[in-house]
C-alpha cells in the first residue's frame, strides 16, 4: 500500500548506478491475493507492505543481488534471492498457511502490536469467541477457567497468578491500570465481559514495563471499538434472579468511529446455610457504561478516547453483637475512567504514542441499627489517579526495533480510616530493546526506572528471549525484576477498632501516633524499635519463566512453561507496641520472603474445525522462606488437638502458604458448527485441597485440619444461531451442585441461565 | 484426663542411689513429675454445662507447692504462686503480690526445658503482667479468624517462674475451654456449641530445692 519514498544512495553495494524496480504480486496458495503482506529487502531498512490486490513495487534498486522476506499473519515467512541486473524485476509469490494455528495479535507483552507468536514473552489470549461461548458475565467467570489461575475470594474475587495474590497482579483496561483495591484485593467481579474485544494474560516478569504490581503478571482487557456499523443486545436471565442486559451500538465512517455500551448486572444473591440470618451474598446490582470513539486525521495520525462509568448498589442485613441485633444498609461503589490517546506515525520507522488516563474510585457504606437507627458503621474512600505518558516506537529495520516512554502517575487518597488526604506522585522511564539478530532468534531486553515520591527509586529490568529449535520446537526464557509498592494502607492507615480497643498504623505514621500515645501514657511497651519504620520498602520479586512450546502438526499443540517468582521485603504486620488496654497497636515492616515455584502445561486438539480441546495443569509450591528455616532448626511447634501434646513440626509437615492449591487442571471442549449454527461447550475445572487457616496455634499450615478439600466444578453450555441475527444459548454452572457452605461462600450451588442475543452489523461501512 | 492418664504412666518414678565418696550418706535423686490441673476455673462467665453465672472479677489464686487453690483472702500472703483471671496471668510478686514472683515465656518443647533460664525474669507491673497474654501464651483467632473469636494456647511456649518463695517452676497452658477440647472441631467452631471459656488446663513441674534443674531433684537421705 505504501512504498517508501526516500532515496537510497544508490552506491548501495557499490555496483552500478543502473536504477530499476522490484514489483510482483502475492497470493494464498489458491491464488486470491492477500492484502497487507510484509515485503521487506533484507540488508536495507526498506519495507512496504502489498496493496488490496496483493501488490508491491521496490524502486530506484541499484543492480545487484537481493533477499525478498515475505510475512503475514497466519502465513509461514518466505524469503525469496533474486538478482537484479540489467532489467526491473517482477515476481508472483505464493504464500503457504503456517501450521501453527493463527496467532493473535497482542500488545502486552511489548507495549505494541506483535504477533503472539512471534515475541519472547508468552501472551495466553481469550477472545470474544470463547467469552460468549462459555456465557460468561463477569471477568472473574473466565479467567477462573484459565490454566494457572485461581480467584480468591477475599474482599472480593481477586486472582490469584503462580501462586501470587491478587495485590500483585496488574489489571489493565486498554493498557491503563484499574484502581479501588480492598485489602490489597481488586475485585473482578466489576468488569463486565460484553464489551471485551480480547483479554491478554501475561504471567510473570515479562511485563515488567508496567511498574508497580505488575509483579506477579499482567491482565490487559482490550475492550471492543467500532468496526462497522450496527448494534447488539443480549439478555440473560438465570438462578437467584440473576439478570444481565447488555446493549451495543457502533458506526464507522471512513475517518470516525463511534462504539457505545451499556451493561446493567443484577442479582438477588444466595443462602448457602438457610439457619444463619442473613443471606450469603446479598443482593446487589451494577451498571457500566463504556464509549469508544476513534478519529483518523490522516493515515499517520489517529486520536481515540475511552470513556467508563460503572456503579454498584449492594444491600447488606446482618445480626450482631451479644443481643444479636439487626444491622442494614448499603454500600455503593462508583467508578469511572477517561484515556485519550493520540498515535502519530512520523514516518515509516518513528510512530509517536501520546496518552493520558485519569480515573477514580469511591465507595460509601452506611450500616445503621434496624430499631434504634443508630449507626452502626459509616465508611468512605476514594481514589483517584492521572497519567500522563509518551511513547515512541522506532522502527530501526526489521531486526531492530527500539521502544522508549515517559510518564507520570499522580494519585490520592482520601478515606475515613485515614488521617487527611494522602497523595503520592512516581514519575517513570522505560526502554526496550527488541533483536532479532537470526530469524530463529528473537531477543527483547528492557528495563524501567519508577522514581516515586514516598519510597524508593525501581529499578525493573527484564530479558526475554525466544529460539525456535526446530520448525515445531521453540524455546522462551524470561528472566525480570518486579516490584509492588507499598500501598496507602500500608503507609498511612489510622485505624482503632472502638469496640475491641486495637490500633492499626501505617508505617508512614505509626511513629508519630505511638509517640503521641506514649506521652498520654496509653503504652506499656514498645515490642518493636520505631525507628526500622522509616524505611519501608517496595516488595521485589526475581522471577524465571522457561517454556518449551511445539506445534506438532496443525491439529496438536503443547506447552511446558516453568516458573520460579522470589518475593523478598514481602510486607507483613507486626506488633509495635502494647497498650494499657491490654490489646496491641500493629503496623507494617518488611520481613519475610517467599517462593513459588512450578510448572503449568496447556495441550490441545482441534481434529476439526468445529471442534477444539483443552487439557491445562499447574503444579505449584509455595513457600515461607523464614517458616523453613525455622523449621530446619526446629523451631515450630505444633499440638495435637486430641492429646493436647505438643510437639516439633518437621519440614516435610509444612504445606506452604495457605490458599495455594498443589494442582490446578482444567479440561475443556468447544464445539461450533458454522453450517448448522450449533454450538457446544463442555468445561471442568478443578482445584486440590488448599491451606484454609492455622487451627493449632503455630501460624503455619501443617495438618490436615488446615486444608479445605479439593473440588471440581463442571460448566456446560449449548447455543442455537438462528439465521443472520438471532443466536440463543442456554448453560449450566457447577452442573453437580457442588457446595461447602462452611468454608467456600463464593461458590453458589448449580445456576441455570438462558441468553437470547440480538446482532445486527452493516456489512457496508458507510451506511446504517 | 486422657492425657492426664499417659502423662502418669508415661513418667515413671525412679529412685537412684549414689554412694557418696566422703561419708555413708547417700543422696536420693527423685525425678520431677508433672502435675496436671485441669479445668481450673478462672471467673468463668459460664458454668461448664453452658448456663450463665455471675463473675467474680477475682483472680484464682494457686499454689504451685502446694498444688491446690488458695482462698482470695490470703491474696496479700505469699501462700499463692500464680493467679488466674480471663486470660490474665499474674506472679506473686511485682505489682501483684508481696512474694518473691516474677516469670517468662521461653519457646520449646516442656520436657527439653531441663533447666530454668539464671535471667530475663519480668515482674508484675500494673497492667502489664510477666506473663504476657496475646502474642505471649494465646493466640486470639478474632472475628474473622478460624475458629472465630477463640483463645489458642500457642505451642512451644513454656512459662518458667519464680514462685512467691523464690523457687523455680515450669508451667505449660495447654486449654483455656472446659474439658480441654479439640479445637479443630465444628463443635468447638460454632460459639453456641462450644464449650465455657476460662477454665484452664495446664501442668507444670515445681523444683522445691531452690535450685534451677527442672527434671529432678536430689536430697540428703
Amino acid at each position: 500500500m505504501c512504498i517508501a519514498a526516500w532515496a537510497l544512495p544508490v552506491s548501495l553495494h557499490g555496483q552500478s548506478s543502473f536504477i530499476f524496480s522490484i514489483s510482483g504480486k502475492v497470493t494464498d496458495s489458491s491464488g486470491s491475493p492477500l492484502i497487507a503482506v510484509n515485503v521487506t529487502l533484507e540488508g536495507s531498512n526498506r519495507g512496504t507492505a502489498t496493496d488490496e490486490h496483493g501488490k508491491f513495487i521496490f524502486t530506484n534498486i541499484p543492480s545487484g543481488e537481493y533477499v525478498l522476506s515475505f510475512s503475514a499473519i497466519g502465513f509461514s515467512k518466505q524469503k525469496l534471492t533474486m538478482t537484479v541486473e540489467k532489467e526491473s524485476q517482477s515476481i508472483n509469490i505464493k504464500l503457504v498457511e503456517n501450521i501453527r494455528q493463527l496467532s493473535p495479535v497482542v500488545v502486552t507483552a511489548t507495549r505494541n502490536d506483535r504477533v503472539a507468536s512471534d515475541i519472547p514473552v508468552k501472551v495466553s489470549t481469550i477472545d470474544k469467541q470463547q467469552i460468549q461461548q462459555t456465557g460468561s458475565l463477569r471477568l472473574n467467570d473466565i479467567l477462573a477457567e484459565q490454566t494457572g489461575l485461581t480467584i480468591i475470594n477475599d474482599h472480593g474475587a481477586g486472582l490469584q497468578v503462580q501462586g501470587l495474590d491478587s495485590d500483585y497482579t496488574l489489571l489493565l483496561i486498554n493498557g491503563e491500570p484499574v484502581i479501588g483495591r480492598t485489602a490489597g484485593t481488586l475485585d473482578l467481579n466489576r468488569i463486565t465481559v460484553g464489551n471485551i474485544k480480547q483479554v491478554e494474560i501475561v504471567k510473570g516478569p515479562g511485563s515488567s514495563l508496567y511498574g508497580s504490581e505488575a509483579l506477579a503478571g499482567v491482565v490487559n482487557i482490550i475492550t471492543d471499538r467500532a468496526s462497522g456499523t450496527g448494534g447488539s443486545a443480549a439478555l440473560r436471565y438465570g438462578s437467584n434472579n440473576t439478570t444481565d442486559l447488555a446493549l451495543e451500538g457502533q458506526y464507522k465512517s471512513e475517518k470516525s468511529g463511534l462504539y457505545l455500551f451499556g451493561n446493567r448486572y443484577s442479582t438477588n444473591g444466595y443462602d448457602l446455610s438457610k439457619d444463619v440470618f442473613g443471606q450469603t451474598v446479598d443482593p446487589f446490582s451494577s451498571h457500566t457504561l463504556g464509549s469508544t470513539f476513534d478519529y483518523n486525521f490522516s493515515s499517520k495520525t489517529n486520536f481515540s478516547i475511552n470513556g467508563k462509568y460503572f456503579t454498584e448498589t449492594q444491600q447488606s442485613k446482618f445480626k450482631t453483637g451479644t443481643q444479636q441485633q439487626t444491622v442494614i444498609g448499603a454500600g455503593e461503589v462508583t467508578e469511572w475512567s477517561i484515556n485519550p490517546k493520540l498515535t502519530h506515525s512520523h514516518n515509516d520507522q518513528l510512530k509517536l504514542t501520546f496518552r493520558f488516563y485519569g480515573t477514580t474510585y469511591n465507595t460509601e457504606s452506611l450500616l445503621e441499627y434496624k430499631t434504634t437507627g443508630e449507626v452502626y458503621d459509616r465508611t468512605s474512600f476514594g481514589q483517584s489517579l492521572y497519567k500522563p505518558e509518551l511513547q515512541a516506537e522506532y522502527f530501526v529495520n526489521a531486526r531492530n526495533i527500539i521502544t522508549g516512554g515517559v510518564g507520570n502517575t499522580w494519585e490520592a487518597v482520601e478515606a475515613t480510616r485515614y488521617q487527611s488526604r494522602q497523595h503520592f506522585s512516581n514519575t517513570y522511564l522505560f526502554g526496550q530493546y527488541e533483536w532479532l539478530p537470526l530469524d530463529r532468534l528473537n531477543i527483547t531486553a528492557g528495563a524501567r526506572i519508577d522514581m516515586h515520591s514516598a519510597y524508593q527509586s525501581q529499578l525493573s529490568p527484564k530479558v526475554a528471549l525466544k529460539y525456535d529449535v526446530l520448525p515445531w520446537l521453540s524455546i522462551r526464557g524470561v528472566a525480570g525484576v518486579g516490584f509492588k509498592a507499598p500501598d496507602f494502607r500500608q503507609l498511612y492507615l489510622n485505624f482503632t477498632n472502638s469496640v475491641a480497643g486495637y490500633s492499626v498504623f501505617g508505617a508512614g505514621v505509626v511513629t508519630a501516633e505511638v509517640e503521641s500515645m506514649q506521652t498520654q501514657g496509653l503504652i506499656t511497651e514498645i515490642l518493636t524499635d520505631l525507628k526500622q519504620f522509616h524505611d519501608l520498602k517496595a516488595e521485589s520479586s526475581l522471577s524465571f519463566n522457561l517454556e518449551f512450546l511445539t506445534q506438532l502438526s496443525s491439529t496438536w499443540s503443547a506447552s511446558v512453561n516453568l516458573f520460579q517468582n522470589n518475593i523478598s521485603n514481602l510486607i507483613e504486620t507486626v506488633t509495635v507496641a502494647r497498650k494499657t488496654n491490654g490489646q496491641a497497636v500493629f503496623s507494617y515492616l518488611n520481613k519475610d520472603e517467599v517462593y513459588t515455584q512450578g510448572f503449568e502445561s496447556d495441550m490441545s486438539y482441534s481434529p476439526a474445525q468445529s471442534l477444539r480441546l483443552s487439557v491445562g495443569y499447574q503444579y505449584l509450591v509455595a513457600k515461607d522462606r523464614e517458616t523453613l528455616s525455622n523449621l530446619n532448626d526446629g523451631n515450630i511447634y505444633a499440638r495435637d488437638p486430641d492429646t493436647q501434646e505438643t510437639y516439633r513440626v518437621s519440614k516435610s509437615e509444612y504445606g506452604g502458604l495457605f490458599n495455594r492449591s498443589k494442582h490446578t487442571a482444567n479440561v475443556k471442549a468447544f464445539y461450533h458448527h458454522a453450517k448448522s449454527g450449533w454450538g457446544a461447550s463442555l468445561r471442568i475445572n478443578y482445584r486440590s485441597r488448599y491451606g484454609f487457616a492455622d487451627r493449632n496455634g503455630n501460624g503455619i499450615l501443617d495438618i490436615d485440619q488446615e486444608y479445605i478439600n479439593g473440588y471440581a466444578t463442571v460448566n456446560t453450555s449449548i447455543t442455537k444461531i438462528i439465521g443472520e441475527v438471532i443466536s440463543i444459548q442456554a448453560g449450566c454452572d457447577n452442573l453437580f451442585d457442588y457446595k461447602n457452605p462452611e468454608y467456600i461462600t463464593s461458590l453458589p450451588g448449580r445456576l441455570f441461565w438462558g441468553t437470547v442475543r440480538m446482532n445486527i452489523k452493516s456489512k457496508n461501512k458507510n451506511k446504517p | 484426663m486422657k492425657y492426664f492418664k499417659t502423662t502418669v504412666m508415661a513418667i515413671a518414678i525412679t529412685f537412684l542411689t549414689i554412694a557418696c565418696d566422703d561419708d555413708d550418706n547417700s543422696v536420693v535423686v527423685k525425678q520431677l513429675e508433672a502435675e496436671v490441673v485441669e479445668d481450673l476455673q478462672a471467673d468463668p462467665q459460664s458454668n461448664p454445662d453452658g448456663t450463665a453465672r455471675e463473675g467474680t472479677n477475682q483472680f484464682t489464686l494457686y499454689s504451685l507447692k502446694d498444688n491446690k487453690v488458695i482462698p482470695n483472702s490470703d491474696s496479700a500472703t505469699t501462700k499463692w504462686d500464680i493467679g488466674f483471671r480471663s486470660t490474665a496471668i499474674i506472679v506473686n510478686g511485682g505489682d501483684s503480690g508481696p512474694g518473691q514472683g516474677e516469670a517468662q515465656i521461653t519457646t520449646g518443647i516442656f520436657e527439653e526445658l531441663t533447666e530454668a533460664p539464671e535471667t530475663g525474669y519480668k515482674k508484675d507491673e500494673e497492667g502489664s503482667y510477666a506473663i504476657q497474654g496475646t502474642d505471649g501464651w494465646y493466640n486470639y483467632t478474632g472475628h474473622t479468624g478460624t475458629p472465630v473469636n477463640a483463645i489458642i494456647p500457642i505451642p512451644g511456649k513454656t512459662i518458667v517462674i519464680k514462685t512467691a518463695e523464690g523457687k523455680y517452676a515450669k508451667i505449660e497452658i495447654l486449654s483455656y475451654y472446659y474439658g480441654s477440647p479439640n479445637t479443630t472441631t465444628a463443635e468447638f467452631a460454632d460459639m453456641a456449641t462450644r464449650s465455657p471459656s476460662r477454665y484452664y488446663t495446664f501442668r507444670f513441674i515445681y523444683q522445691h530445692n531452690g535450685s534451677r534443674n527442672l527434671v529432678n531433684t536430689s536430697s540428703l537421705n
